[in-house]
């Protein structure tokens, strides 16, 4: 039985649904020592803005149950210093793969945002620009995810000057993920990606101190999967427009549970800090549960799942 | 592209060695791994096959094991009891497989004077990079002055230094301090260190130090060299979530006058371990 795990996200043909999520694999380049990166459909690079970021103060990381905070802050080198140096490290990465980039951008306001987008239009192989619309981590980071209203004027800005494939990536930290998303969808978005991380904390009691620098963080990890399903079933039930799956997942079965629930593609995040070759045990991994299930297409599951019987 | 040697370990468990008050000594086998391990470099260890803890921990490399027949077989890890990934560590038995990754980080720099004495100062499991460098460099430069200073809070904190004893009798000046008094000389490391760098000074010999420990420690060994202008190189233990420069948490505030600011933060997984301490800012990294 031949396998099939190529699935499409609006225009975007994919090979197998396994991209990367933003801030988890920085360029791909530490990623390339450890795997083949043609076990992944798409990286998606650290976010990047119109001037570089510092990003947060030390300590920025630490563990939860099944999970981990984290408080980085967006830290990048600027739209300048990545056309020059890292976008072409990344072009000769995935240069005769079926890999593609997609650049994840990020602004203070509407303006920075607006500004990298038409920047992106005139550089090649990107294939497709991420919103970074979510971030929980930067002084007004969330402003245009938590209303419905802040999400569609950003996208609609954004739309009006890209001319690449747009995904917006939404946060979890709202009351409704369907609104926000019917308004990314009505702004023009061509795709979703949830969720972001989680707004959470952590302390030490002793020392009277929380455990990341920042205060709170963004949970993500193993931890957040079910939360990250509910919002992914939720956007998928309000929107026509594809959505990419994200939150925890580890295994190829989380992958194919996000699909189920309508997810076209998913990505990878907190799992590859822990395990660099990822991608390719959960691609073989689908293979094989799929060669199980007999199912041949892997894009015939997307949305399947069934309402249970007397519910 | 793929030019590195593979990084990802299966390493079986061949010893536990206990040493009390929760300090043990974790043996590998590991035969790639031990052959391409640098003096201060690290690994980053999987406690368990699933999720749970869910991060790597990291360590610096103890000792690199050798064969009969005088080859690189594995690697050992010296660690405390702090959590409940290291309380799993010290379940491990003989025989388990462990996920390693590495050989992670910078090895240390050779100090630029070829003249320069070496100190080095541990606290507590930051001891651990220590043997491999005595051991490697007192072979590589035999003709240089080893001096290890070794501190704990007492006697408790040092059982493990026994690994030590052989190099000493190959001429490692090694002194132990505890804050108690109950092994060596009673104080901390920097007690000792002010009178050997006091007496090089006078005897204009020059000195490089080379520390690893707590932070408070290390920013004091940092500014007792600044009083001598002594070269002193710390190795961080950074908290990390991957260890290997893709998640930006590692970082260490670093002077660095081509920057706006003055400084920049360095990702001490790849960057480091080790850093030129005059160039940290002690106020940014504690934790």
């Amino acid at each position: 039985m031949s396998i099939d795990l190529s699935v499409n996200v609006g225009s975007l043909a994919l090979h197998n649904p396994l991209m990367t999520a933003s801030g988890c694999s920085g360029y791909g380049k530490e990623l390339a020592a450890y795997d083949d990166l043609s076990w992944l459909s798409a990286i998606v690079g650290k976010s990047i803005s119109r001037e570089p970021r510092l990003g947060n103060p030390y300590p920025r990381t630490c563990e939860t149950p099944s999970g981990m905070i984290n408080a980085i802050g967006l830290p990048n080198e600027g739209w300048e210093s990545y056309t020059r140096n890292t976008l072409p490290l990344m072009r000769e990465l995935v240069r005769g793969k079926p890999t593609k980039i997609v650049l994840n951008i990020v602004g203070h306001d509407l303006d920075e945002y607006t500004w990298v987008a038409e920047r992106a239009n005139d550089e090649s192989d990107i294939a497709a620009v991420e919103l970074n619309l979510s971030c929980p981590n930067v002084a007004g980071g969330l402003q245009f995810s938590t209303t419905a209203d802040g999400c569609e004027k950003l996208v609609k800005a954004v739309r009006k000057v890209l001319k690449l494939p747009l995904i917006a990536k939404l946060s979890p930290n709202v009351t409704s993920v369907a609104d926000i998303a019917r308004a990314a969808e009505a702004a023009g978005a061509d795709s979703l990606s949830l969720i972001n991380t989680v707004l959470g904390m952590n302390v030490d009691w002793r020392k009277r101190k929380a455990l990341v620098a920042n205060g709170m963080g963004g949970l993500s990890g193993p931890a957040i999967k079910p939360i990250a399903l509910r919002c992914v079933y939720e956007a998928c039930k309000a929107v026509k427009i594809p959505v990419i799956g994200i939150g925890g997942i580890c295994t190829a079965d989380d992958v194919l549970d996000f699909m189920v629930c309508g997810a076209s593609a998913v990505q990878l995040g907190t799992v590859l800090f822990v395990e660099p070759d990822a991608p390719q045990r959960i691609a073989r991994d689908l293979k094989e549960r799929m060669r199980e299930a007999k199912v041949e297409k892997l894009s015939s599951l997307i949305g399947t799942l069934r309402a249970r019987e007397g519910a | 592209m793929l030019t590195r040697e593979p990084l990802l370990h299966s390493a079986t468990v061949t010893r536990q060695i206990d040493y009390g008050h929760g300090y043990y000594v974790l043996e590998f086998d590991c035969p790639d791994l031990a052959a391409s391990i640098g003096v201060g470099q690290f690994v980053n260890l999987r406690v368990r096959n699933d999720y749970s803890p869910l991060l790597r921990r990291p360590f610096s490399v103890f000792d690199v094991l050798i064969d009969r027949a005088n080859n690189p077989s594995g690697i050992s890890l010296l660690y405390h009891i702090v959590g409940a990934g290291t309380g799993l560590m010290a379940k491990m038995k003989e025989g388990e497989k462990v996920s390693l990754n590495g050989p992670l980080g910078k090895p240390f720099p050779w100090p630029t004077d070829d003249k320069a004495a070496i100190y080095m100062v541990g606290g507590g499991i930051g001891t651990a990079p220590f043997l491999l460098q005595a051991k490697r460099w007192m072979k590589e430069a035999p003709g240089r002055e080893y001096v290890f200073i070794a501190g704990g809070r007492s006697d408790h904190d040092l059982k493990y230094m026994t690994h030590f004893s052989p190099l000493t009798k190959q001429g490692l000046n090694l002194m132990l301090t505890t804050e108690d008094g109950s092994v060596g000389f009673r104080g901390r490391v920097t007690d000792p260190l002010r009178g050997e760098l006091q007496a090089r000074a006078k005897k204009k010999l020059t000195s490089a130090v080379y520390c690893c420990g707590p932070t408070p420690m290390m920013a004091a060994v940092s500014a007792l060299c600044e009083e001598f202008d002594v070269t002193c190189m710390a190795s961080l233990e950074s908290v990390m979530a991957c260890g290997y420069g893709v998640c930006n948490g590692c970082v260490c505030a670093i002077d660095d006058a081509t920057k706006e600011k003055g400084w920049r933060y360095a990702k001490t997984c790849i960057e480091g371990t080790c850093f030129d301490a005059r160039k940290i800012q002690w106020k940014k990294i504690s934790v």
